[in-house]
């Protein structure tokens, strides 16, 4: 690892600070997505040669500070202190210095080898701000490079001072940010103190002592087993009071206070800014994207454009997907003589395979779409105008488009929830977001309601369903928060970044590496369980039936399509679905359902699509699409059905796990087999007991 | 430990008005609310403009120099700040009406 040609860099900076737009200059194409070990938070590297040196980069997240309270500050201040990087570079937005100089006092604290870069330089020059370099490098001790990722002006002057610094061409003065005197001298007391006991891992021993100061709970509990706590403790106890007493503070806060003073006092004397207060051109564009009364329907009209764009559009390369996929079949149908090798290959394996790519397009257009919000700045906007509702039910404001995401699909609404930042949020809003019901499941309602309920009451009751859907959610999201995650709320202290033109490479580039992510790990649980359910719906035939067939196909004039139809549904409950499906019945009763109706629950797990023709295959009436009237017909003149066991059904499938899918990335985005198994237990029993509490009361009133 | 209330005329941060130009004086946020407005620098002496109010009422956008923030105001209840006098860019007027009510 620590040989003398290889440089290993941490980028470190606040969000919406140009760290992506940097790191994928210098990197290029070389990058590799992952998550920090144990948490769900992105880890991107990539590495570069440069002057017979390869740089390995590591973009740690975006976080205004290193304080221990949320995950991507921990884990990019865990990085720092224990992975130990050559040096890290702390990219700031130099038309915002004042807020993310703050990070960079806490990285001087850290005593790495600092490396500054002011990006976005570009805008600085249009905005005609002044920024003295020289007096600033004098005063923060650490090398400054103006950079715009933009038009890509200093980049290459980054490069060099990387090797520069490592080959110690160039010597960093790694000057400690000072604090008062007052503090100051604490801070040695305390560094006297710890020094003595421990080497503490490598942690430097002054950060440590600011860190107590400001009771850092972490590192005061790597005090708290060492003999020195006693003494430390002493000191603490009389900072406070100190501090307390005469500024009125708390020591962490005057620390802050202390850091921003310092900030703002150097910027005096480096930065000369154009009016100071005057509205900028973000303040502007606000005025009208948040305006008082048209920010709610603007902000109403693009969720519904980002809506449409990814369902309908997406729509005819779904299409062509699919078609492709049945042209594949009839292809190797066609070549291939008959053999359960075949039937595995085509119905369960090529059938998986197009199940797991059909969710593409989709994937691919809302991804975009976030990106595209996220980089020009709107994201945050989005959560500022429906927080309020939001918070209504514990969660955050950004917790909405996943949710509406729901409504379309699923799968790619879970992966929607990255965007979050508090676990609790994430758990919760990826419990809720299949009660919002998805696509897939509308034509199901459309064969119940066509079976059941005139055309008159049609409109009517798929607005229930949806609506009832949303109660749901809505519930359920308020019920986990406030039991699972309590008092774990998100703030909404948060910037609102200025708008920005978004790079397009880079957008694509993101989406493109999550649509694999979902492709590799999603792609193989669905493709693995295509096939089981496959052979469920498909094994043990039995073998007299299979005989009565084969004779009926050889008389003259026979149908053949429809004997092998009906030979399907004959043969279903011998087959290991139709055997779980009659079992299961002793549960389903009370909902209205029989073994049949059971059948096309369970392969509504591998998709929702199939459930309609699975139904097909059922009452033998073939799984084409033209076959939905005599479907209808055939479900309507079941004895076993009656409107109650239509309610119950469209209720159970509102309610049920979505798909295998979804459960898959519920897993993976979760980054918790447990909350998985929870999320399948919990939508189990929820659509049970509603189907239940639907079917028993429609029941009573006759329907 | 919200000794020592400062002697000026404070308001909390949630009663602000657009506008108007504010010093702040305390923060008695706790947790990870505190360590938010810490790191943005939402610090005492700092000086702020109340930008907006989101469409539905709630969150509040504020500006701090060339940045701009957005807190809840039942987070903002956590900031003591003191009036400085009319923000000279804006124009208070305008916004004198701004939907309070609850939805
Ligand atoms: N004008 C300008 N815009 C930039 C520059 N660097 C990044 N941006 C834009 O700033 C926004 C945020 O950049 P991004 O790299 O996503 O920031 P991150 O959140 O720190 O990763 C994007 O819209 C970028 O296109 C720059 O040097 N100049």
């Amino acid at each position: 690892m620590a040989d003398s040609k290889t440089i290993f860099v941490a980028l470190a900076g606040n969000p919406n600070s140009g760290k992506t737009s940097i790191f994928n200059c210098m990197a290029g194409a070389n990058q590799k997505v992952g998550n920090f070990s144990g948490v769900t938070v992105e880890k991107v590297e990539g590495t570069l040669k440069h002057k017979g040196y390869t740089i390995r980069l590591v973009d740690l997240p975006g976080t205004y500070s290193l304080s221990p309270y949320s995950p991507e500050e921990k884990v990019a201040r865990d990085f720092i202190l224990f992975q130990k990087p050559d040096m890290v570079i702390n990219i700031v937005d130099a038309t915002n210095l004042e807020r993310n100089l703050v990070l960079t006092t806490q990285l001087m604290d850290l005593e790495v080898e600092l490396l500054v870069v002011m990006n976005m330089i570009d805008e600085v020059e249009k905005q005609k701000t002044h920024i003295d370099f020289e007096q600033f490098e004098r005063l923060f001790g650490a090398h400054v490079i103006p950079v715009s990722a933009v038009t890509k002006f200093g980049i290459p002057d980054l490069l060099d001072h990387i090797v520069d610094i490592k080959s110690g061409k160039i010597e960093t003065k790694k000057y400690k940010h000072h604090y008062t005197e007052k503090t100051e001298n604490y801070i040695l007391q305390l560094i006297n103190i710890i020094k003595q006991r421990d080497s503490w891992k490598g942690v430097p021993t002054r950060w440590m002592a600011i860190k107590l100061i400001e009771q850092d709970p972490d590192v005061l509990a790597m005090i708290q087993s060492s003999p020195c706590r006693e003494a430390v403790n002493e000191v603490l106890n009389s900072v406070s009071e100190d501090i307390l007493k005469f500024d009125q503070m708390e020591t962490d806060v005057y620390l802050a206070e202390e850091r921003v003073a310092f900030i703002h006092g150097a910027l005096k004397e480096t930065v000369r800014n154009a009016e100071e207060e005057a509205e900028t051109f973000t303040e502007k564009i606000d005025n009208i994207l948040l305006h008082r009364f048209f920010g709610m329907p603007i902000f109403l009209l693009i969720m519904y454009g980002i809506f449409q764009l990814t369902f309908q559009l997406g729509e005819y390369p779904m299409q062509w997907i699919n078609s492709l996929f049945q042209l594949l079949t009839q292809f190797l149908d066609g070549i291939i003589p008959a053999s359960i090798a075949k039937s595995i290959l085509l119905d369960g394996i090529i059938a998986g395979v197009g199940g797991v790519l059909i969710f593409l397009p989709n994937i691919l257009i809302l991804f975009l779409c976030l990106s595209l919000l996220e980089a020009t700045g709107y994201m945050a906007r989005v959560a500022f105008v429906i927080d309020k509702l939001m918070h209504r039910i514990g969660l955050h404001g950004k917790s909405f488009i996943p949710m509406i995401t729901g409504f379309g699909c699923t799968v790619p609404a879970l992966m929607a929830v990255r965007t979050l930042r508090n676990r609790g949020d994430r758990i919760t809003t990826m419990m809720v977001v299949p009660f919002f019901s998805c696509g897939a499941k509308l034509p199901v309602y459309t064969l119940i309601i066509s079976a059941f309920f005139m055309p008159a009451a049609a409109g009517n009751v798929l607005f229930g369903i949806y609506l009832f859907g949303i109660v749901i959610a809505l519930i359920s999201a308020k019920l986990i928060k406030s039991t699972a995650f309590k008092g774990e709320s998100e703030p909404f202290v948060m910037e609102l970044p200025p708008y920005r033109k978004p790079s397009a490479l880079i957008m694509l580039k993101q989406t493109w590496m999550r649509a694999m992510m979902y492709i590799k790990k999603a792609g193989t649980i669905i493709l693995l369980a295509s096939v089981i359910l496959w052979f469920a719906v498909s094994f043990p035939k039995n073998p007299e039936i299979h005989n009565k067939y084969e004779t009926l196909r050889l008389q003259k004039g026979a149908n053949i399509v429809q004997l092998d139809h009906h030979e399907k549904a004959e043969q279903l409950p011998y087959s290991v679905a139709g055997r779980i499906g009659i079992f299961l019945e002793p549960i389903s009763r009370p909902l209205g359902f029989d073994w049949r109706l059971n059948i096309a629950l369970i392969n509504g797990l591998a998709a929702k699509e199939i459930v309609v023709s699975s139904m097909g295959t059922i009452f033998a009436v073939g799984n084409d699409e033209g076959n939905i009237n005599s479907l209808a017909e055939s479900l309507r003149n079941d004895p076993l059905y009656s409107k109650a066991v239509g309610l119950s059904f469209m209720v159970f499938v509102l309610l049920y796990i979505p798909c295998i899918a979804s459960v898959a990335v519920f897993s993976r985005e979760s980054n918790s087999i447990k909350w998985a198994l929870f999320f399948v237990v919990y939508s189990l029993t929820v659509a049970w007991i509603f189907s239940f509490l639907v079917y028993q009361t429609a029941s009573l009133f006759g329907l | 430990m919200m000794t020592n209330r400062p002697q000026v005329e404070s308001i909390l941060l949630s009663d602000a008005s657009i506008g108007i130009r504010y010093r702040v004086l305390q923060v008695t946020a706790k947790g990870i609310i505190r360590q938010r407005m810490l790191d943005m620098g939402l610090v005492p002496g700092v000086r702020l403009v109340v930008i907006r109010f989101a469409p539905l009422g709630d969150p509040i956008e504020i500006r701090i120099n060339r940045f701009f923030m957005s807190l809840r105001k039942e987070e903002a209840k956590y900031v003591f700040v003191e009036a400085m006098g009319p923000c000279p860019h804006r124009h208070p007027r305008r916004f004198k009406r701004h939907f309070h009510g609850r939805f």
